[in-house]
Parts: structure tokens; sequence; C-alpha cells
């Protein structure tokens, strides 16, 4: 508990951090959502009308008061309003959410599900064909673009084969089916650059744990292959793979900006894109945080995972 | 099969392990290499046999050959392992895993790394038994406490729950014995049990495996760097050089009539090798000039031709034959008298 207590207290600086600096590289960005909102509106709205509206949303004043504003609201669960969509930031964000946690987490868990075992068979049947085909896939998936893997996709699956819908996303609560169907290509697309990442890295651990004095007395007290694999190596072998899905969430999210705006998803990386674009700050500063939070609850998880899985942890 | 080189075998018992002109091989990328050569001997229940020779000499090689645990580039080219009345060398890979921690055990150098920091020392005993015994979870468990309290772990039912980081050294050794005898096996394979300990806690550890294989019967294989060591503990010595077996005899006949220059090196007392043999307190492998060939590069002859002060033109040509030089002593040198003369 003190362990969580302290994690959550380091958190703080660096949620701080990113929100200055995105609140800072908002604000270099030329225009303002006024001048957005204007230009696409085409109306002729005069210079004082933007002026006024500017100081009503507090666009004008210095930019450290505007920060601290948003600190102090933020605090108080005010995200903040929407100047693009008038609504309240929440309202905007809120649905934005399912969508990305859905499509992210099948292809997080698709990830683990996948390399754990790749990982390790590869290991302990080195330079099998299954390897040099672990390999080549691991290679490839790792130097293949998100917008190229899904391309590809909507490309063969979707419009050629026809068998999945090339866009868009349906929740669960209205049409599970149809739910899924929508989710398979977005996971599929985020998740082959995690399993490229993920099945090295479970390689290479699992190869150095098989080299350690354990495993040979594993051996030497007549465990089967298997046994001494799955009992034996994978406690051990998965920890630094463990550590590395807990970073990955962060990249996670950067797919999938990438991926919803390829497929059309009404999610959290799409809103970004469309905030950064329309200069609506405080949609910007709400989903930054949005990630940032995340990414840190992850890591939290992911380190009494490690606890759980490593006794030596527990007692320092 | 090769004419298996010559074995001093006490007459009318059935020994527990026969090794019979052992070769094993290593494929390295470009060639083949032996690590150990043409090696027999045997041994009896409840005996220990020391093996001895620097590092490199294949000792471990041998051990590991006998419970069919070799890394992948290394395998049996010939020789027979006679187990229990069977060739353990063939046998189908299920029936060897039946053998491996139930009727052959072994223990290794690194108590700090050779169990696992993941699981309790409790689960890692009662692995064993649940597999070769077939005891349940629960009953196994229970049994491994009697293990902790047999290897004189105190607070043996704590302990079980306990793991290997929160052990010492020594406790951890005690553990890995604990895991070896657990089945009562019938030999184990002690590949220098004590060198990673220090020295109060070696001859503990020592005195543990005497008693229970003094209880227990087992033949122990003891590989070691330490003469003291075998001096105190061994019936027998093998002398292993550059994968041969070059000298083996009982403890006292070696110790009192070394045949090989090279035994009478490890000795420390062979005055022509230079100054560095003076025998060091403890009966450590003393220095002897020159290092062991690399497998890569054995001399045509004797493999201790280059560093030996006996070598004639002879030892440089043809390698010397196993011999008996005593009663019950044999040795691979071509000038073993010379050798035991030069001890008067
Ligand atoms: N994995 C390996 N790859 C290449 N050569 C090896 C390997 N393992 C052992 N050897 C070689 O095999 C030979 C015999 O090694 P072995 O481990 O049996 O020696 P040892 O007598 O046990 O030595 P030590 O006292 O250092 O344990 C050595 O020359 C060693 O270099
Ligand atoms: S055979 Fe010759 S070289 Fe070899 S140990 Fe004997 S005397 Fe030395
Ligand atoms: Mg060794």
């Amino acid at each position: 508990m003190q362990f969580v207590i302290k994690r959550v207290l380091a958190a703080i600086p660096v949620v701080f951090l990113t929100s200055v600096i995105i609140f800072s590289l908002m604000r270099l960005l030329p225009g303002d959502p006024i001048t957005v909102m204007a230009g696409q509106s085409q109306s002729d709205a005069s210079p004082e009308l933007l002026q006024q509206l500017r100081h009503q949303y507090g666009f004008d004043r210095p930019v450290y008061v505007q920060y601290g504003l948003w600190v102090q609201r933020a605090l108080s669960g005010d995200l903040g309003y929407s100047v693009y969509n008038r609504l309240p930031v929440w309202d905007v964000l809120r649905p934005r959410i399912l969508p990305t946690a859905q499509i992210g987490l099948t292809a997080w868990i698709l990830a683990i599900l996948v390399s754990l075992p790749l990982g390790a068979y590869t290991a302990v049947r080195m330079n099998s064909w299954v390897d040099w085909l672990g390999t080549a896939l691991a290679l490839i998936g790792a130097a293949m673009p998100y917008f190229l893997t899904g391309g590809l996709f909507i490309y063969f699956v979707a419009m050629r084969g026809g068998m999945l819908p090339a866009s868009g996303f349906v929740s669960p609560f209205v049409d599970f089916w149809q739910s899924v169907r929508t989710t398979i290509l977005p996971a599929l697309t985020l998740t082959f650059a995690l399993i490229a990442v993920l099945t090295r890295q479970a390689r290479s651990s699992f190869a150095e744990t098989m080299q350690l004095a354990y495993i040979r007395t594993a051996r030497a007290k007549g465990l089967g292959e298997g046994a001494v694999v799955f009992r034996h190596a994978a406690q051990n072998a998965i920890l630094p793979v463990v550590t590395i899905l807990g970073l990955q969430l962060g990249s996670l999210f950067s797919g999938a900006v990438v991926t919803e705006t390829v497929f059309a998803v009404p999610g959290v990386g799409r809103l970004l894109v469309d905030a950064i674009l329309s200069r609506d700050y405080a949609v910007v500063q709400a989903v930054v945080l949005f990630i940032t939070l995340s990414v840190v609850l992850a890591n939290l998880l992911v380190d009494i995972a490690y606890g759980l899985l490593d006794p030596r942890i527990k007692q320092s | 099969m090769a004419e298996a080189s010559p074995t001093t075998l006490p007459e009318n018992v059935a020994p527990v392990i026969a090794v019979e002109g052992l070769r094993t091989e290593l494929a390295l990328r470009d060639r083949v290499l032996p690590a150990v050569i043409d090696v027999s001997f045997a041994l009896k229940r409840g005996q220990t046999l020391g093996v001895v020779g620097e590092s490199g000499c294949g000792k471990s090689m041998t051990a590991l050959s006998i419970a069919r645990l070799l890394p992948p580039i290394a395998r049996i080219a010939a020789g027979r392992l006679l187990f229990d009345g069977r060739d353990l060398v063939g046998l189908p890979e299920p029936d060897m895993r039946r053998v491996r921690g139930r009727d052959i055990s072994m223990i290794f150098q690194e108590p700090m790394t050779s169990l696992n920091p993941v699981k309790t020392i409790g689960y890692q005993i009662a692995e064993v038994l649940m597999l070769h015994v077939g005891l349940t979870r629960r009953q196994a468990w229970d049994a491994a406490i009697e293990k902790l309290r047999l290897v004189k772990i105190p607070e043996p039912a704590r302990r079980a729950g306990e793991y290997p980081h929160q052990l010492s050294g020594g406790m951890r050794q005690r553990v890995m014995i604990a895991i070896a005898l657990a089945c009562n096996p019938k030999l184990l394979l002690a590949d220098e049990p004590t060198t990673a300990l220090d020295v109060t806690i070696q001859a503990q550890i020592m005195e543990l495996m005497a008693e229970l294989q003094e209880s227990l019967g087992t033949a122990i294989m003891l590989i070691t760097h330490d003469l003291g060591l075998v001096a105190e503990n061994a019936d027998r010595v093998i002398v292993m050089y550059a994968g041969r077996k070059v000298e083996e005899a009982e403890v006292n006949e070696l110790f009192a009539a070394p045949c090989h220059p090279y035994t009478l090196g490890l000795l420390g007392s062979i005055p022509e090798l230079g100054a560095s043999l003076t025998r060091t307190g403890r009966g450590r492998l003393s220095e002897i000039k020159g290092s062991v060939p690399s497998l890569t590069q054995l001399p045509p002859g004797c493999a201790f031709a280059p560093r030996c002060g006996f070598a004639s033109e002879q030892c440089h040509r043809a390698v010397p034959p196993l011999e008996e030089k005593r009663p019950g002593h044999i040795a691979a040198c071509w000038h073993a008298d010379r050798v035991l003369e030069s001890l008067s």
C-alpha cells in the first residue's frame, strides 16, 4: 500500500510536466480556436467581434494565467468548455473513451496471447522454421507503419474480401456482434506492431532464462521440457516483458491516433487530431491528461503485477 | 565399440554405475572436439569417487554425460553407461527422465543460482517427490519439510515457505542436497558442491553429505579442485587430464604413491617442475607450469608431455596406455617407474 502511495506521488510531476509542455506547444501553434472557427464558417465576422469572443473565453490573457486557471479548474474536476463543439469538454471526451479502450485493450491482450507463447517457442526451438518465421514477422511488424498495415487490411479484408467493415465503430451495448466486427481490423493493425516488439523481448528473455543454472536443476530433477519451460522458465522470463507491456501502452495511444483516423473510429486518438486542428485548447489538454493518467495507471498496475510475480521485490 | 580402457573394480559387488569407454564430443561450428576421451570407471553402493583435475579437463562433461544433461552442442559419441543393468546411452528420453532426480541426482557448484528465485524452497523440494514418488501436493509439502529437517535447516516448516534469496549460500546448498537426495538416489553426481562456499560451511556440507550417504547408501561422484576434500571424503580417486583419465587408485594409495607426473604436480611435490609448486596448506591443486592444452591442439602423444619434467621422445610420439602400475592402481604414463623412484 505504501508502495502504491509512493508511486502515485511520483506520478504527479510527470502529469504536471506533460500538461505544461502540451499547454505551451498548443499556444505556439499559429491561430487560436476563434480564428479557426471564423475561417471555417466563412462569415465576415468583424475583428472586434472576434476580439470580444477571445476575451469571453479568456484567450487574450497571458498564457501563465490561462494555465493557472486551467489547473485550478481541472483540480476541481472541471475540464473546461470545448469552444469548437460548444459542449463541456467532459461531454466531448466521455463517448470517445469506449472505442479507444475496447480496441486498445483487444490489441494489448491479443499481443500478450500471441507474443508470449511465440517468444517462448522460438527461444526453445531456436533456428527452427517457426523461429525464422517469427523473426521475419517481428521485423516486418516493427518496420510497417500503422497506416500501411491498416491500409492493407482495409484493401484486402474489407474491400476485396468484403468480410469486415472498413470504418466506423459500434458500441457493444448497441449491437454486440457488429461491435466485434468493427473492432477486429483496427485492433489487428495496432497489435501487429506490439506483437513484433513483445515477441522479440519474450524470445530474448526466454533464451536468456533457459541458460540459467536453475533450469539445469529443473532438468536434473527429471522434469520434462514442457514443465521446465512453463513451471520454471516462464515466470522468470516474462518479468522483463511485463515491464515492456506497461511502457507500450503509451505507444498504443500514439498508434490509436493513426488507426482511428484510418478506420474512422470516433475514439480519443481521433478526437486529439481534430482538437489540435481546430485549436480546441481545452479538449487537447483534457485528452493529453487522460492519456498521461492512463499510462501512469497502467505502469502502476504493471509494477504491482511485477511484485506479485517476483518474490524478491516484496521484501525490499 | 572401441575397447574400453581398464578399470580397477573391487570384486564381488556389482557397481551402481559402470562407465565404459565414454567419449563425449563437442560439435563446434567447424569441427568436432573430444571433451571426454575413453573414460572408464565404476562406483559401488555407498562409495565416494573423487574426480580431480584442472579446469577444463572434462570433469563436468563426464558427470553431465552420465546424467544425460549435456548441452545441445555436446553428445556422447561412444561408450556405455551401465546403470542398474541398463545402458543409459541410447535410453529414450522419457525413460531417462524417470532416472534423473530419482536414481541419479546432481548438485552443482552455484548455490546462488541453482534454485529458482520465484518458487518457494518447499515447492522446489516437493516437486521431485510429486514427480517421482507420486505424492499429492499436501503430502509432498510435508515430506519436503522433513527433508529440510534432514539437511539440518532450522525451523524447516517456516523455511519451506521462503524463497531462495532469503537463504544464505550454505543454506541453499543444503536445499540443493535435500532436492538431490529427496528420492534416495543410488548415485549422486556432486559437481564442485562446496567450491563457492567458505571453509567452515564447506566442512559442514561435506559432513552432511557423508552422513546422508551413510544412511542412504548413495554412491557419490565428488568432482572437485580441492585435494584436501578428496583426501577426507573419497574412497577412490580418478585424476583427469585433457579429457582422459590418467590415474586411478584408492585415495591413500594415490596420495602415497602417485604414478603420474601430473598427479605428482597436483600434489605439489615435484621439484623438477619449478618453484611455484609448494604444497598449499589445504591441499588445493597447486600450480603446474604451463596450462591445459586446448582441445583444438592436443599433442599427438601424451597430452601432458609439453609440461612434463619426465617427458621423453616416446612421450611426444605415442599416447601412453592405462596400465596397472601397482596393485589396484592404474596410470597412463610411459615413465611411471621413474616417477615412483623420484618419490623415494
Ligand atoms: N558450452 C561449451 N562450448 C564449448 N566448449 C565447451 C562447452 N562446455 C564445455 N566446453 C569445453 O569442454 C571441456 C571440458 O569442460 P568441463 O566443463 O567438463 O571441464 P571441467 O573439468 O568441469 O572444468 P571446471 O573445473 O572448470 O569445471 C573444456 O575444454 C571446455 O572448454
Ligand atoms: S607419458 Fe611421458 S609426458 Fe606423459 S606424463 Fe608420463 S612421462 Fe610425462
Ligand atoms: Mg566443471
